[in-house]
């Protein structure tokens, strides 16, 4: 009998989706900030970010096999290691796409002046107006809009295909030496930077309801948008690295802080000399689209959290007029026009990866807790290969990169853990007594004993 | 009598407008399947939308049922929440094996049917359907063709063809008139003169798609106000 849910996502609209949720801030902001950090080897950052979230990507699409049901992250984790855990990975997920959502916004802004002759301070300000825009239209609701989403999609790659084609004939090779100017570390710590670049896939498993096929296209779709991905943020910063003064990247930003327009810096070459127009025009494009699909997508954090107890039942709450979860969008609306308004922009690109590279991590370890319970509702359609060791390297790659991220992310980070764990203390404990199939280890632990087993 | 077709009357909840009991009335011979379709945005999961307004939904469509129920037509409810509505029409008539679908429209009375054939493609299950139809009812029927280069039976050839298909399923002679058309725009000619009847019968000529309808029935049945029977070719 069918669950009567519509399930009407193939394998490309899933991909579309994935790959729509990924490309914007990483791509379009990111780069100048990674370059300050790691100088040409910016690039390998981006591989080396891609290579530490493929284990969680992996974990993740088999979870989202076992349990194809809305919630994503959350969800997981806590089905795996409770709710206590359940709530310091609900709310740094919700966190991670908030801050990377509100950084996209900030973003969105800079490109967005390039185009319209305003003072480039205005930059917060726009990018506030634009949030406020973005909330009332996910409270108000919206229509399926895939069909767009692949349209934006598809236009954003064909630009950066013909971006990086073009940019071939600017190069300049020189800019490429030294390669490593910072040295390893300042490698790892841009990864760390640019890790919430990937962080999109995560949208794959909050509309794993809705995917036909799940146990083919879940995986398939993770994994073939994280490796198109690759390549093309690999591509596109070695050309935005070849095309311009390292100086103009590190320093062309406000208070001379690292470029929130890198892409469109060397444009100016590209395109018959419209390059700038074209970019900033996809730009603002996908970031606009970015944002509003973090919107969409970190709202349902706090709905899945209601919907298990651990956060107000009026945040599940749907409206009988919008037919929308508003109070669960209006809260992460707030959350994000705070956001813009309070936190240096650079500080909020290095939160939102602190805080996705915490949730990751436990992602690794929900799926090894899933596989060690064995508990016998967990009955994943795909594996995800090479575990446990696949795992144990996403889980000590993320540590790593956490801890190269810097003193403000990492004290983000820790103070994700603490107040997750007072809140689950003060609200979720009382409320819940699930305890995840790490429970059920413990259970199986005890009922060993010689003592209990008759 | 054997209930040999399986209609699917979908409705957009909540506050969907009922059927008209003329057209329920209609149904007796045969059984339907009525799907309530809970139209959500993207913002809300289908399985929060249906957990909070389920038992509402519910109440609803088994209101819309009633005059199925009333007219002794069995019927068994649906209820689907989501955002692709087409898709889940097309879906459930799969899964509920209905072979006609029922586009709903403004009818006072059903005395005069309207079926616009394209070719002998899926003949069988149209006729036998509006065959079903006129049985439960004192309706004409007017059989309807618009001639186009590429046919290999002459109109008339179809339309007699389909009147005797008719009249050896019970139907009097005399309920029964042609009408052929020269060649033009399909779509907008049936509905034009769809316009004075009360009902359509469309059938689908290519196989059932994954998109709901085939070309022309679902260019008539978005531009007619009259309701229309979409008869399936479930043919792979």
């Amino acid at each position: 009998m069918s669950d009567d849910l519509e399930r009407d996502l193939g394998l490309y609209p899933t991909i579309t989706i994935s790959m729509g949720a990924m490309i914007g801030s990483g791509i379009f902001v990111l780069p100048a900030l990674g370059f300050t950090k790691a100088g040409p080897a910016v690039v390998l950052a981006y591989v080396l970010a891609g290579l530490v979230v493929l284990p969680a990507a992996l974990s993740k699409a088999e979870m989202a096999t076992a349990m194809p049901e809305s919630g994503g992250t959350y969800l997981y984790i806590d089905r795996a290691m409770g709710p206590l855990f359940g709530t310091i990975a609900g709310v740094g997920a919700w966190f991670s796409l908030v801050f990377k959502s509100s950084f996209a916004l900030v973003g969105l802004g800079a490109y967005l002046l390039l185009l319209v002759p305003l003072s480039s301070g205005l930059v917060k300000t726009v990018a506030l107006v634009l949030a406020a825009l973005i909330v009332v239209l996910n409270v108000v609701g919206t229509e399926q809009s895939g069909k767009a989403q692949s349209i934006i999609v598809t236009a954003v790659v064909v630009t950066l295909g013909a971006y990086v084609l073009n940019a071939g004939f600017v190069v300049e090779p020189t800019r490429f030496q030294p390669f490593a100017a910072k040295g390893s570390g300042g490698v790892v710590t841009a990864a760390a930077f640019v890790f919430v670049s990937y962080a999109g896939v995560t949208k794959i498993a909050s509309v794993a309801e809705e995917v036909e096929d799940p146990d083919r296209n879940l995986p398939l779709g993770m994994l073939g948008s994280m490796g198109i991905m690759m390549v093309i943020y690999a591509l596109v910063v070695v050309a935005v690295v070849g095309m311009n003064d390292p100086a103009v990247l590190s320093t062309s930003g406000p208070n001379g802080g690292p470029s929130l327009t890198p892409m469109a810096d060397g444009a100016g070459q590209l395109f018959g000399g419209v390059g700038v127009v074209v970019i900033s025009v996809v730009a603002v494009l996908a970031l606009t689209s970015m944002a509003n699909a973090g919107v969409l997508a970190s709202s349902r954090f706090p709905l899945a959290m209601s919907r298990d107890s651990l956060a107000p039942r009026r945040l599940a709450h749907v409206s009988e007029r919008f037919k929308t979860p508003r109070n669960a969008i209006l809260l992460t609306g707030a959350l994000l026009l705070v956001l813009i308004a309070r936190v240096p922009v650079v500080e909020l690109a290095k939160l939102a990866s602190a805080f996705q590279i915490l949730v990751f991590s436990f992602v690794n370890l929900a799926l090894v807790a899933f596989r060690v319970s064995g508990v016998e509702s967990y009955q994943p359609s795909f594996r995800a290969p090479g575990y446990p060791y696949v795992q144990v390297v996403g889980l000590v790659g993320g540590l790593a990169l956490l801890t190269q991220i810097g003193t403000l992310p990492l004290l983000g980070a820790g103070g994700i853990i603490v107040g997750g764990i007072a809140w689950y203390l003060l609200y979720g404990r009382a409320r819940t007594d699930r305890e995840g199939a790490v429970g059920a280890i413990l259970d199986r632990r005890r009922s060993d004993e010689p003592v209990t087993s008759d | 009598m054997s209930t040999t077709h399986r209609v699917l009357v979908p409705f957009e909840l909540p506050d969907a407008t009922p059927i008209p009991s003329t057209i329920v009335d209609t149904l007796t011979p045969m059984a339907a399947v009525v799907l309530g379709h809970y139209g959500l945005p993207e913002q809300t999961p289908p399985s929060v939308g249906r957990d909070q307004f389920e038992a509402d939904a519910q109440a609803e469509l088994d209101d819309l049922a009633q005059p199925f129920r009333d007219a002794d037509v069995p019927v068994e409810t649906r209820l689907v929440f989501g955002k692709a509505r087409e898709k889940t029409i097309d879906r459930v008539a799969v899964e509920e094996d209905c072979d006609v679908v029922l586009t709903p429209g403004e009818a006072d009375g059903v005395d005069r049917l309207f079926v616009p054939l394209r070719g002998t493609e899926n003949f069988d299950r149209i006729l036998s359907f509006v065959a079903d139809l006129l049985s439960g009812t004192d309706a004409t029927v007017t059989l309807f063709h618009i001639e186009d280069e590429s046919d290999r039976l002459s109109g008339e050839e179809l339309l007699a063809d389909a009147a005797d298909r008719l009249v050896e399923a019970g139907v009097d002679t005399d309920r029964i008139s042609r009408r052929l058309s020269a060649e033009g725009d399909v779509s907008g000619r049936i509905v034009d003169i769809g316009a004075e009847f009360d009902v359509l019968v469309l059938g689908e000529t290519e196989p059932s798609l994954p998109r709901l309808f085939g070309l022309v029935p679902a260019r008539v049945t978005a531009d007619t106000d009259d309701p229309a029977f979409v008869v399936r070719n479930p043919e792979e």
